[in-house]
């Protein structure tokens, strides 16, 4: 089974291998910076399995638990 | 074609939260509001550049509860700078992107031009993420746009620890790259000759790509990485010093238990401030309006011009702004969110129960400006990227407790609650907006089981933007310009209605005038809610501006003797009849059937307007339509079953 970012543990880091999902979502999502190679922290969890917020290149990004998934490492 | 008496324009570009309408503010001396919220711009604005050196002829400007204006016509033989929405990648994927891609490639239908594409692009990039947004350069200065990078926030990157060389980077991209403050201003006239030397007189053809593929993407990206790398100064650029971890805010804001008892609270204080904070403030407008009203009619003798000035214009417009000081402090509170950067953490919070009733959580901020107004709520909606979550926001927008409820809101809780118990009047008000929130969220599950739109694969991707302590002064400014265009609308519509409602009481005389007739034909519509039709007629003067039913109350019942503003028409309302009997009209249940009534029936008609343009006449039509008779059920409902249980 495939790591993805959606499973790293709080101030975990990781790199990306590379970015499935719907053609749309993937490319918004790498337009966002994750893209293969790149290094990414998730530093915090929403409540309820909600959403979550990663840095990635200096930013810090929220995205939901399904579309983080995508992103493979 | 090239004109040579044309304006030549200039567009602003950059990602969401880049600082562009600072800047813009800086270039034409306007004062538009900005918000540290990455999506706060979804329309254009264009403005003529000042020359350097040139006063600020400030001109004020805020969205609130009016419909956008048209096409933009401008100046010819001037330079035009325009703002526009921010966007993530030269390819669009929300509504908002694609306004901002419409000033790049179809220029002429959005202004008054000839040109198709705009004569050079000033593209802002933040220094604290450049690796970010250099990819977005790259793309338009291979599309070929003549263009300036304004260099942005270097300051809170010198904090963070690097410092970018203004003079590397334009080396390294092939463009000049000017720094600049969008806070202060430090920069700007530099950025304004940069601007003056590069422009040309006639746009440079480009080609802009519909789409890129995932190499481009990640080509574009390891370009940026490197370029970043090179153009630090101090040399301490790694991905590890990239992602510094949470700062000791967001080790609260975003903690999973921590932060939602943040959020609640951050919602209920806005709420609960609303009621509380005001209420001083609300006793000196009431003052100011019943000292008003006695001066008058000291002046003015008695007769019809008495009636008019006092009865019509003076009580009607003193019930409604005795709760602008309650508008004004809904702005303020709101204002300081915004400024502060908590509404994208709010959005992040909350996107896990919104997408349980089919929103996003890029519904967040919509909803939550629709407390202030339906009119910029629908038109932020823009920034929610799926269709479907987009409309379906939409649909729920006008049932978010807007700032022309508050009035109604005012008087019907005056009358449950006794003045003498504050706690009690902040907690109704609070509550009144949580069955707001339970209302909505009701009808986007139905609305959702209804709308025929596929789910689209867009997700929810929020950037959460660095804390920022409110700047004090942008704040009050903007709550100030926000409350003062509330006044100015709301005040001429209440005005005009006041003085017609007294003429169609007063003529042909008072015992059988034209309202009266128009009464007895309303009547039985307005029974089953347990009202009576002078009310039913204050409901219908309701559709020019929701606040108009509490001014419509103040006419109809200070012509039967009431004086003061607020306290003079509850005691009215406590005395007011059915005709021809003892049977009290306002009682504990049909004034709840009122609130419900208010909480539910779209009766905006700016709205309507404004989702026509933003959906389609049917989904406009039908949303009013069903949210009146939605209303009126409810309402009904809520007085007879009170009334079935024993509540008067």
């Amino acid at each position: 089974m495939d790591r993805n970012i959606s499973q790293l543990g709080n101030g975990q880091e990781a790199s990306i291998r590379r970015v499935g999902g719907h053609s749309s979502l993937s490319q918004r999502l790498q337009e966002l910076g994750f893209t293969p190679g790149a290094t990414v922290r998730l530093v915090a969890k929403a409540a309820f399995g909600g959403a979550m917020a990663f840095q990635v290149r200096g930013s810090t990004i929220a995205l939901r638990r399904a579309d983080a998934a995508c992103v493979e490492i | 074609m090239a004109e040579p008496t044309s304006a030549r324009i200039v567009v602003l570009l950059g990602a969401p939260n880049a600082g562009k309408t600072s800047l813009y503010n800086h270039l034409t001396g306007s004062r538009f509001k900005t918000v540290n919220y990455p999506g706060a711009t979804v329309e254009y604005s264009v403005g003529k550049l000042r020359a350097a050196g040139e006063a600020a002829h400030v001109s004020a400007k805020t969205q609130d509860c009016h419909t956008p204006e048209q096409k933009p016509s401008i100046e010819p033989g001037t330079v035009q700078i325009m703002d526009t929405p921010g966007i993530v990648s030269i390819v669009p994927r929300s509504q908002d992107e694609q306004v901002a891609l419409s000033a790049l490639t179809s220029l002429d239908t959005v202004v008054g031009t000839p040109h198709k594409s705009p004569h050079l692009l000033v593209v802002l990039l933040d220094a604290t993420q450049p690796a970010r947004h250099l990819p977005l350069v790259r793309e338009v200065v291979k599309a070929g746009f003549p263009t300036i990078v304004a260099l942005t926030m270097n300051d809170l990157a010198r904090k963070k620890g690097w410092d970018l060389d203004s003079n590397k980077l334009s080396e390294l991209i092939g463009v000049p790259v000017v720094e600049i403050d969008g806070r202060s201003g430090i920069g700007v006239s530099d950025l304004v000759s940069g601007i003056e030397s590069l422009l040309p007189e006639s746009p440079a053809p480009v080609s802009v790509p519909t789409s890129l593929t995932d190499t481009q993407i990640q080509d574009n990206f390891r370009w940026a990485d490197d370029v970043a790398a090179r153009a630090i100064r101090n040399g301490s650029y790694r991905p590890a010093s990239l992602n510094p971890g949470l700062g000791r805010l967001d080790r609260v804001a975003l903690h999973p238990v921590m932060g939602l008892v943040l959020f609640v609270a951050v919602m209920t204080g806005l709420f609960w401030s609303v009621f509380s904070a005001a209420a001083p403030l609300m006793d000196l407008v009431e003052g100011l309006f019943g000292w008003l009203g006695e001066w008058a009619g000291g002046h003015l003798g008695d007769g019809l011009l008495k009636g008019l000035v006092v009865d019509g214009m003076i009580s009607g417009a003193g019930a409604v702004f005795v709760f602008v000081p309650q508008i004004a402090v809904l702005f303020l509170v709101m204002g300081l969110l915004e400024d502060s950067g908590y509404l994208a953490r709010g959005s992040m919070i909350v996107d896990r129960f919104l997408v349980s009733i089919g929103l996003n959580g890029k519904s967040f901020v919509p909803l939550l400006s629709g407390a202030a107004c339906a009119i910029p709520a629908a038109m932020a909606a823009r920034t929610i990227p799926g269709k479907r979550e987009r409309y379906l926001t939409l649909l729920v927008i006008p049932l978010m407790s807007c700032s022309a409820r508050l009035p109604v809101w005012g008087l019907l809780l005056g009358f449950l609650v006794p003045p003498d118990k504050p706690l009690v009047g902040g907690l109704a008000l609070t509550g009144i907006y949580l069955l707001s929130i339970v209302f909505a969220s009701a009808v986007a599950v139905v609305g959702g089981k209804i709308l025929k739109i596929e789910p689209s694969h867009t997700g929810f991707q929020v950037e959460l933007p660095l804390w920022r302590p409110p700047t004090f002064r942008t704040v009050v400014v903007a709550a100030w310009d926000r409350t003062i265009s509330y006044v100015q609308r709301a005040g001429l519509v209440i005005l005009a209605i006041s003085i017609a409602f007294w003429a169609l009481m007063n003529f042909p005389s008072p015992d059988d005038s034209a309202m009266t007739m128009l009464g007895k034909v309303i009547a039985p519509l307005i029974a089953p809610m347990g009202l009576d039709w002078k009310v039913g007629v204050a409901l219908i003067a309701a559709f020019a501006a929701r606040e108009v039913f509490v001014s419509a109350l103040a006419v109809i019942y200070a012509v039967e003797g009431a004086e003061e503003a607020t306290e003079g028409l509850l005691a009215a309302m406590r005395g007011a009849t059915f005709e021809g009997t003892s049977q009290l009209v306002f009682t504990p249940a049909s004034v709840a059937g009122l609130i419900v009534f208010f909480l539910i029936a779209l009766q905006c008609l700016t709205t309507v307007a404004v989702m026509r343009r933003e959906v389609s006449t049917r989904f406009a039509l039908g949303q009013m339509a069903a949210f009146v008779v939605l209303a009126w059920i409810l309402a009904t409902v809520t007085v007879q079953g009170l009334r079935l249980v024993g509540v008067p």
